[in-house]
């Protein structure tokens, strides 16, 4: 009996299309910052010393077309080489202020020697971060999958079939251009899958996706190997189930690792701590604290009293995590080899932000587990597609439609909250669809506006919007991209129909919502249209 | 004689043979509608063509076949060259000079609350009331099977008339509940109640689709429907109900699945191999004893301490 089972870290990459050329302070563009800073180099910097120090290893990345976007923006990159010199400033400003204190100056020192390897590596790569995914994928050692155009959330736009594929060739397109090949694998946003899907997927080349672990548990007929084998959809793409056990130990914030009491604290930041007249200069120019990134505090207790972070405590602790990590599968492993004729799959995936950014230490914590498994004989981690290479022959079953979100369906993203957004929605989606399918172009300046025009429908389709005001955070800003979008194209669409096209209002946002610069109109035809052209994608 | 009946007969077999087959749901609900109704176009007049007319209750209605009035049917005649009535006031206002022309009985029947009721309806269907009363007063049996589209308009029409007058949709939100948010210009009602009838379709194409309504109120436009079972596809209609219980559907909505909550029954092993973006079913035999146990290995972190200091693995 073959004893020895696979591992597939999966990390889905994801932000929303926030861009903001008018605003040079914009909060919300502070995401891609924190995360490039915190999680995406610190990322690339486990891989290339695990590449380094010869560890064999396979992790799947997605990267989201929208972040792919923003990562390869000059404006962004620029502004993001501004917001890490402010941090550098800081961090030796706070040298200063804590020289008189080891504890707190231990922890200063760590953020100021970041900070500058950060900005080192940053303008080695040339601003532009897919320089290393890329070489890390031809390396062998990651995977690097896509994701729909804007991230939208494909189980609620099922009425719209042409909506659907618009999302996935949109985003495959943006793979192509900055990865030079096909995606084999995608990431559903949300996990979100709906039968019926998978036909799209494999029309467009794609050889697999994840799923929820109830989708496949509930898949109809039954799955023999449960979760740890993927299964075919009738259409031939393979569907992979996400490992509730693993899962919970790193997400869970009652069992999971990241709420460890040596852990890093993401609450105790000191753009809220300290003297407004000494940190006014790094937080927004209007007086309103913010985030910086520097923080002294470990998790400690539930309550208000804070140790001061230890480094090496906290490291540590991500060591034993990752044994921890390892002991459960191999314990899992041990069991599934012994009722299962094949090597089992445990599927893991998880947001890559969370490592990093909101687990501060999770990129120690994967390098030291990554490390372990490399030299371990019963656990091997794999892409997907490898294991598909090894085992092509699988169980077809449909899965049932399912999400990651709580509740497990489609809860999230429809509720009393943002239920409102739908018909809108629909509204547009129909709109463009109409337009694609019947509208005779006259000039390049309606080809312009046609090609804005679903820029603006897709924008408006992020799966984020909804998230964002269902949870309450940041909702005045959702509401407001969700109008702005909807509005944008309503314009738009008037100045069309009418023939006043307001030239500068299309400038203006051809310059603003820049995204998927080579966008054709055409991909939102239907097949059965009359007027049907061939899209060059 | 017989040769020319013979031919005749012929050609209806082969433009029957001839006709493009339509999908398994839409030949359902022709072949329902044709029981019903013939070969009628009610898509379209049923979500155009409303009116707010006097109609008397059920009971009389199937004693009226000798009675109808022909300024009954006059006024069929000038509701159907007017386009869609959708703003009330003139509708009332159309009605108000419409009204002039009836003869003062019916005026006077259908004011009288004791032997009358008002309702909302397509003028076609005032047409079937009289013509078919039978039919009609089976509704809402399940005969009643037809064809309204949610879209009449074709793609270029729509981006010119943006608007739409009527609409039901609905949402997958769980297994258990369905979101619909619709939209109802015109729809005006006194004595009847509006709902939506939400329809499961059934699994076999010999069954009719059961349904249940849910009632909604004027200036209402979404809602949460609480389905009776998961892993089933409904569909819905929105209308009128009236007094007798008659339904009187203005709009179709669009068909939704909604996911099963548990593992499914299904126990058959269907094997397939993909290489190469090629697919072939294929035999396979697993021999795999999982069952439905749910083993969950994750120790605790408060138990986690203890157990490194016992287990070898830590030196690892």
């Amino acid at each position: 009996m073959n004893k020895k089972g696979f591992l597939a870290l999966v990390l889905h990459s994801h932000l929303p299309y926030v861009r903001h050329p008018e605003d040079p302070y914009a909060l919300e563009e502070e995401w891609l910052y924190e995360a490039i800073t915190e999680t995406y180099i610190p990322l690339i910097k486990v891989f290339s010393n695990l590449v380094r120090d010869g560890v064999d290893f396979k992790v799947t990345l997605s990267l989201s077309p929208t972040l792919i976007s923003m990562l390869t923006d000059s404006l962004l990159q620029d502004r993001y080489l501004n917001h890490l010199n402010k941090l550098i400033e800081l961090s030796e400003k706070e040298l200063r202020r804590t020289k008189g204190d080891p504890k707190f100056y231990r922890v200063a020192k760590m953020y100021n020697e970041k900070f500058l390897e950060s900005k080192r590596l940053f303008i080695n790569y040339n601003k532009n971060l897919l320089i290393p995914f890329n070489v890390l994928q031809d390396i062998g050692v990651l995977e690097i999958i896509t994701c729909s155009a804007t991230h939208g959330y494909l189980p609620l736009m099922d009425r719209y079939p042409e909506a659907v594929k618009a999302q996935l060739q949109v985003g495959i397109k943006i793979y192509e251009e900055n990865f030079r090949r096909r995606p084999r694998g995608i990431w559903l946003p949300e996990c979100g899958y709906y039968p019926g899907i998978d036909r799209y997927l494999w029309d467009e080349g794609l050889k697999y996706f994840f799923v929820d672990t109830h989708g496949i548990l509930n898949s109809n007929p039954r799955p023999t190997y449960k979760n740890f084998a993927p299964i075919y959809t009738d259409s031939g793409v393979a569907a992979f189930a996400r490992d509730v056990e693993s899962s919970k130990q790193v997400w869970s914030a009652q069992e999971g690792y990241p709420g460890d009491y040596n852990y890093r604290e993401f609450y105790r930041d000191i753009g809220y701590d300290l003297d407004y007249e000494y940190i006014k200069d790094y937080i927004h120019p209007e007086g309103f604290r913010k985030q910086t990134g520097i923080k002294y505090y470990k998790i400690t207790e539930k309550d208000e009293h804070k140790e001061v972070y230890d480094p090496q405590k906290a490291k540590n602790r991500a060591n034993i995590h990752a044994q921890n990590f390892m002991f459960n599968r191999h314990k899992q492993i041990g069991y599934l080899s012994s009722k299962m004729d094949r090597s089992p799959i445990i599927v893991s995936p998880y947001d890559t932000e969370l490592f990093g950014h909101w687990w501060y230490e999770g990129p120690i914590w994967l390098d030291l587990l990554l490390r372990k498994i490399g030299k371990d004989d019963k656990l091997k981690t794999i892409s997907p597609s490898d294991y598909l290479d090894i085992y092509p022959i699988n169980q077809v079953a449909t899965p049932s439609l399912s999400s990651w979100g709580a509740q497990g369906y489609n809860q999230v993203w429809l509720d009393s909250s943002n239920s409102w957004i739908y018909p809108k929605l629909h509204k547009i989606t129909e709109q463009m669809i109409d337009l694609a399918n019947t509208w005779q172009v006259k000039n390049s300046i309606e080809l312009r506006v046609l090609n804005q025009l679903a820029r603006e429908v897709l924008l408006a389709q992020s799966s984020d919007w909804a998230f964002i005001i269902k949870t309450d955070t940041m909702k005045e800003y959702a509401v407001r991209r969700t109008k702005e979008h909807l509005n944008n194209f309503n314009c738009l669409f008037s100045s069309l129909k009418l023939e006043e096209i307001d030239i500068d209002f299309l400038k203006g946002l051809e310059k603003k919502n820049n995204i998927f610069k080579n966008i054709d109109y055409k991909v939102y035809q239907s097949n059965q249209n009359a007027n049907y052209k061939e899209v060059m994608l | 004689m017989q040769l020319i009946l013979l031919l005749l007969a012929v050609a209806i077999i082969l433009v029957a043979l001839l006709r493009p087959k339509k999908d398994k749901d839409k030949s359902r609900y022709k072949r329902n509608a044709d029981i019903g109704f013939g070969n009628m176009k009610y898509s379209h007049e049923s979500s155009e063509e409303l009116t707010n007319i006097k109609e008397k209750d059920n009971e009389q209605i199937t004693n009226t076949n000798e009675d109808i009035s022909d300024q009954e049917l006059a006024l069929d005649k000038e509701l159907n060259k007017d386009a869609i009535l959708t703003n009330e006031d003139d509708f009332q206002e159309e009605l108000e000079i419409l009204k002039e022309n009836l003869s003062p009985n019916l005026e006077d029947e259908s004011t009288s609350k004791e032997n009358n009721h008002r309702y909302l309806v397509s003028s076609y269907w005032r047409r079937r009331l009289k013509e078919r009363d039978e039919e009609f007063a089976r509704i809402p049996s399940t005969n009643f099977k037809i064809d309204l589209s949610p879209n009449h308009e074709s793609p270029s029409e729509r981006l010119w008339n943006s608007n739409k007058e009527n609409e039901l949709v609905l949402m997958t939100q769980s297994p258990d509940y369905i979101y619909a948010y619709w939209k109802a210009n015109g729809l005006s009602f006194e004595g009847e109640k509006a709902v939506i009838r939400v329809y499961k379709e059934s699994n076999s194409i010999d069954l009719q689709d059961n349904y249940f309504e849910i009632e909604i109120k004027k200036g209402e436009g979404e809602k949460y429907i609480n389905l009776p079972q998961p892993n089933s596809n409904y569909y819905g209609e929105l209308g009128l109900l009236t007094i007798n219980e008659i339904f009187i559907p203005l709009i179709r909505s669009n068909r939704v699945t909604v996911p099963r909550a548990k593992p499914s029954e299904n126990n058959n092993e269907l094997w397939m191999k993909v290489e190469d973006q090629k697919r072939e079913y294929t035999f396979y035999t697993a021999n795999c004893s999982l069952g439905d146990n749910k083993v969950i290995y994750n120790f605790k972190e408060k138990d986690l301490d203890k157990k490194l200091s016992s287990d070898s693995f830590i030196n690892n």
